[in-house]
């Protein structure tokens, strides 16, 4: 019986598929300062902003008449999860995340300023508000908040409304509860409360809440935007006419800016392939659209251009890109997501990469889609998941030098190949075993992998171009158990987590794969600033051919090393039984809610033993040993820094001791 | 060279182990609980104080800072919405008493000096910052000049206030048992603009991450999980995306949030993901991962 054939890839310039929405990139430190200015030039937009300090301390006071909502009931984390009724979980209705409509307005003044690490937009000089609903008011001076959702005109204010004309000293709208307030001036001043914006019927002498002509103190701070002109659709969006954006010292104009702040996480959807630094300036929006343009860099494409467009709404988005548009080598990305039904989504990734001259003919076009269709059952769900690639979307070229099939010049080779795989997996929910601290989950699966492998795997002279397999799996888990008792109070208790996961996949070309993964952690927290964490594990992997065994894997065969071209008895020894093992210990260390310290070391024990490459990348299994120091700064209330290195200690080629010194930026 | 790493590693894991059964204590007083820095008035040295303002013989002079809405029709309105008389003759000069170029407008900072005979302003200074007080709005609040009777407003009803300042807030997660081990988590918050890396969450055992962060009480907003992206956000334990989850701070100087994450979105549906664990020539799983990736 002819051995089996383990085939390798091809591998092709215009195949090569990058990730989409790989957000989590590093900045290597020459490109750091580059980074450092993008993100001074656009990371101070709000969609960009972080999470700390959101309103000054005398406007985040009682902010709305209205009660605040209960906060939900949480699991404690130390014990095991709660379990949701089923009815509850299999019928999650929609995420109704958008807020009922608001009356937009317009805002109009000499010179309106948006403060963008304080979500205020000023206003100064002939101030003048006009709602979409009918009615104005003008004045000296005007602050919104948009995460207080209110705004105040003060001085000189002269609100017209329902036919009428009064003189003022100050008007605020409390917009989410829609309540206007209004100090006239007469022979004497006075205080006026309009319920619904019905400026007919005012309430006089009503209490106001005590901070409602408060102007933000934003002496500090620096605008981001200049405007003259704003259009607000309250807790979604600023639409800024001919603005002025500060990009690092100077002021540029831009035709319109388009800052969309809604709950909606739909817009933050990102369709475009990774890169190390990504700048977005959102030109055009409304509630269900956004139209970007970015400005990146990466490695490969340096400097480019890239425009995206979101269609979304509650339960769907729609998001289409082009990045790079100015490089030859271009990818069109797709990603839908449709919550077709309360038990049922669909969600797809596409992605077409052409080597094309401006959007000219292209040389070669290469495709992949994902799709994922997710339907919940009864205590439990299932999920079809597929991949497909196009090797060319072109037509067959005429048959070129030495009858080779491409376009313009050999190096644009045209494949036909069109592999995909599809897998259909019934998940069941968490469920505890009696009434221990143990959790059971498992699953099933069936799928096929359709021309993978070019050439197909041939065994027995067969040759499998598809191949099925089925799978079944299990995972016991022990999310936290109490192991030692802390009786001072302080929870310093410490605690063992272990989870055990096995799983066989059957393939119909006859062998069969089991995987074992035994995980078992100590950790303690000593302060609440400092804790630390053991950890073991085992992964076994094993591939049976039973009496082909040594036919698939092969005793006779030589492996030699990539650097050293030195024989690698381990790897000789090698017959599909595989066993990782390894130890890692952590420190985690946060003295302030800025900082944060996190040393790791790993030590792995494994067969056949880890291979060395050129570059660290391309190490064949995991290095020996690695420590980590990890660093974590909160620069600004908006933007962290997290500084990486890592240590391998005498493992690899040109990157033996370190690899890269790892900066990026979070924000 | 590896021995001498491993006497390193061995000594490491022996400290931590040292330290679990609690055999070895770091002193608390270097690690005491990081605190909330308490809201500091935005001036620090207060400016000294014009003596000039002459009360009515049945008066005396109280002094009470703000910021000023307008200054219109003989009254002066500050921040607070309240409208005060000033007097025909009140003198208006800056925080020492002199002279000044600024006029009562709006956003500009002033200390009125209340004549309590009659309540009605003598004096005005000004000021482009913040000035001290002296008196509390309470005292002077009676002063203020309205046509209509003040009406009780039931929307202001006792409840829950919040005063802005700062709550250390907890986050911790419980992350399906099949998280690769040497994942990274993130909150990602509609304050952060839904930026998927927003706030990078710390390992603390092999189900869970925490981050502590600070925010103003009163600050209410939306988060998610994620693995760094958004195709890796968290999945409802039926599979399906979940909403948002919301979250209010509070008045207090801790709150904790626990919560558990039963899936991811790029889950992989059978296999744990092996990475590169195994080298490739003898991939056991050969079909897992499509070779043209």
């Amino acid at each position: 019986m002819p051995p089996a054939c383990v085939a390798s890839p091809v591998v092709r310039k215009d195949a090569v598929r990058r990730p989409l929405g790989a957000e989590n990139d590093r900045l290597r430190p020459a490109f750091f300062v580059a980074a450092a200015l993008l993100v001074a030039l656009f990371g101070a937009a709000p969609r960009d902003a972080g999470a700390a300090g959101l309103a000054p301390p005398e406007a985040a006071a009682p902010a709305a008449p209205a009660a605040p909502p209960a906060a939900a009931p949480t699991p404690n984390p130390n014990q095991p999860p709660v379990e949701v009724p089923e009815q509850q979980i299999r019928q999650t209705p929609p995420p109704a995340i958008t807020p009922p409509p608001f009356r937009n307005f317009s805002v109009t003044a000499h010179s309106l300023a948006w403060y963008s690490n304080r979500y205020i937009l000023t206003g100064d000089g002939d101030v003048e508000v006009k709602f979409s609903t009918g009615g104005r008011v003008t004045g000296n001076t005007f602050a919104l908040d948009i995460r207080l959702n209110r705004f105040v005109i003060a001085g000189n204010v002269k609100l017209y409304a329902d036919g009428q004309e009064w003189d003022g000293a100050a008007f605020s709208d409390y917009i989410d509860f829609n309540r206007q307030y209004f100090v006239p001036s007469f022979s004497e001043p006075d205080r006026w409360t309009f319920a619904d914006a019905d400026y007919a019927h005012p309430l006089r002498g009503r209490q106001m809440p005590g901070d409602t002509f408060f102007l933000p103190d934003l002496s500090h701070d620096s605008p981001l935007i200049f405007s003259h002109r704003v259009v607000v659709q309250p807790r979604e969006s600023l639409r800024f006419s001919y603005p002025s954006i500060k990009l690092g010292l100077v002021y540029v104009p831009f035709p319109s800016y388009f800052l969309q702040f809604g709950p909606n996480p739909n817009f933050a959807q990102n369709s475009m392939p990774g890169a190390d630094v990504d700048g977005p300036l959102d030109l055009f929006g409304g509630g269900h659209g956004l139209v970007s343009a970015h400005l990146r860099y990466d490695a490969t494409d340096k400097v480019y251009f890239a425009g995206e467009v979101h269609q979304v709404s509650d339960n769907h988005y729609l998001v289409a890109s082009i990045s790079p548009i100015d490089k030859v080598f271009k990818h069109y990305n797709f990603e839908g997501f449709d919550r077709v039904t309360p038990g049922f989504q669909i969600q797809t990734q596409l992605q077409e990469n052409a080597f094309q001259h401006d959007f000219s003919q292209p040389l070669s076009a290469t495709a992949y889609n994902n799709l994922q269709m997710t339907a919940a059952l009864p205590h439990s769900y299932v999920q079809w998941q597929s991949h497909s690639y196009w090797d060319s979307l072109l037509d067959q070229p005429q048959p070129g030098i030495d009858g080779l099939l491409y376009y313009g010049d050999p190096t644009h080779n045209w494949v036909p190949d069109h592999p995909d795989d599809v897998t259909v997996t019934w998940h069941g929910f968490q469920n505890r075993l009696w009434k221990s601290p143990f959790f059971l989950t498992t699953r099933v699966s069936d799928g096929f992998a359709h021309d993978s492998l070019d050439p197909p795997q041939i065994f027995g002279n067969v040759p499998y171009v598809t191949i099925w397999n089925h799978t079944i799996g299990a995972n016991l888990a022990l999310p936290a158990y109490k192991l030692l008792r802390d009786h001072s109070g302080h929870n310093r208790d410490l605690f063992l987590n272990a989870t055990f996961d096995k799983q066989r996949e059957w393939f119909s070309l006859p062998h069969h794969t089991d995987t074992t993964i035994t995980n078992v952690s100590l950790s303690r927290q000593f302060y609440p600033q400092l804790i630390a964490l053991v950890n073991y594990q085992i992964q076994n992997t094993a591939d049976f051919y039973g009496a082909n065994q040594n036919i698939v894997y092969n005793p006779q065969t030589v492996y030699r090393d990539p650097i050293t071209n030195a024989p690698v008895p381990e790897w000789s020894a090698f017959r599909g039984f595989g066993t990782q093992r390894s130890l890692v210990e952590q420190l985690v260390y946060t003295p302030t809610t800025y900082v944060a310290a996190n040393l790791s070391f790993r030590e792995n024990h494994d067969f056949p033993i880890p291979l060395a490459a050129l570059t660290y990348e391309d190490n064949i299994g995991l290095e020996p040993y690695q420590a980590t120091l990890d660093l974590r700064f909160r620069i600004t209330p908006t933007i962290s820094l997290d500084v990486q290195r890592s240590y391998f200690f005498n493992f690899g080629g040109i990157d033996r001791w370190s690899p890269a010194f790892f900066i990026t930026v979070l924000r | 060279m590896n021995n001498p790493v491993r006497l390193v590693f061995a000594l490491l894991g022996a400290v931590a182990l040292a330290l679990g059964t609690g055999a070895l204590q770091f002193p608390s007083s270097a690690l005491q609980a990081a605190t909330p820095v308490p809201y500091r008035s935005a001036f620090e040295t207060p400016p000294p104080l014009s003596a000039t303002a002459t009360p009515s013989p049945s008066g005396r002079v109280v002094r009470y800072s703000g910021q000023l809405l307008d200054f219109q029709k003989g009254f002066v309105f500050f921040t607070t919405g309240d409208g005060f008389r000033i007097s025909p003759d009140a003198k208006i000069d800056d925080a020492a008493g002199g002279p000044t170029t600024l006029k009562p407008q709006t956003r500009v900072y002033a200390r009125a000096a209340f004549d309590t005979g009659n309540g009605a302003i003598v004096e005005l200074a000004l000021s482009t910052k913040p000035l001290p007080n002296e008196a509390s709005y309470q005292e002077i609040q009676r002063f203020a000049v309205t046509l209509s009777t003040e009406a009780p407003n039931p929307e202001l009803a006792p409840r829950e206030g919040f005063s802005g300042r700062d709550v250390l807030v907890t986050f911790t997660v419980q992350v399906p048992p099949r998280t690769p081990f040497t994942d990274t988590v993130y909150l990602a918050t509609d304050i952060s603009g839904w930026s998927a890396t927003a706030i990078r969450m710390d390992r603390i055992d092999a189900l869970h991450y925490k981050i502590t962060q600070t925010f103003k009480s009163g600050t209410k907003f939306l988060y998610r999980y994620t693995r760094g992206s958004w195709q890796s956000a968290e999945r409802g334990q039926n599979g399906l995306e979940v909403p948002p989850r919301q979250f209010l701070v509070r008045n207090s100087d801790t709150q904790n949030v626990d919560n558990v994450v039963y899936h991811w979105g790029d889950e992989q549906s059978n296999a744990p993901d092996l990475g590169n664990s195994v080298p490739t020539p003898y991939q056991p799983i050969p079909f897992k991962t499509p070779p043209h990736r």
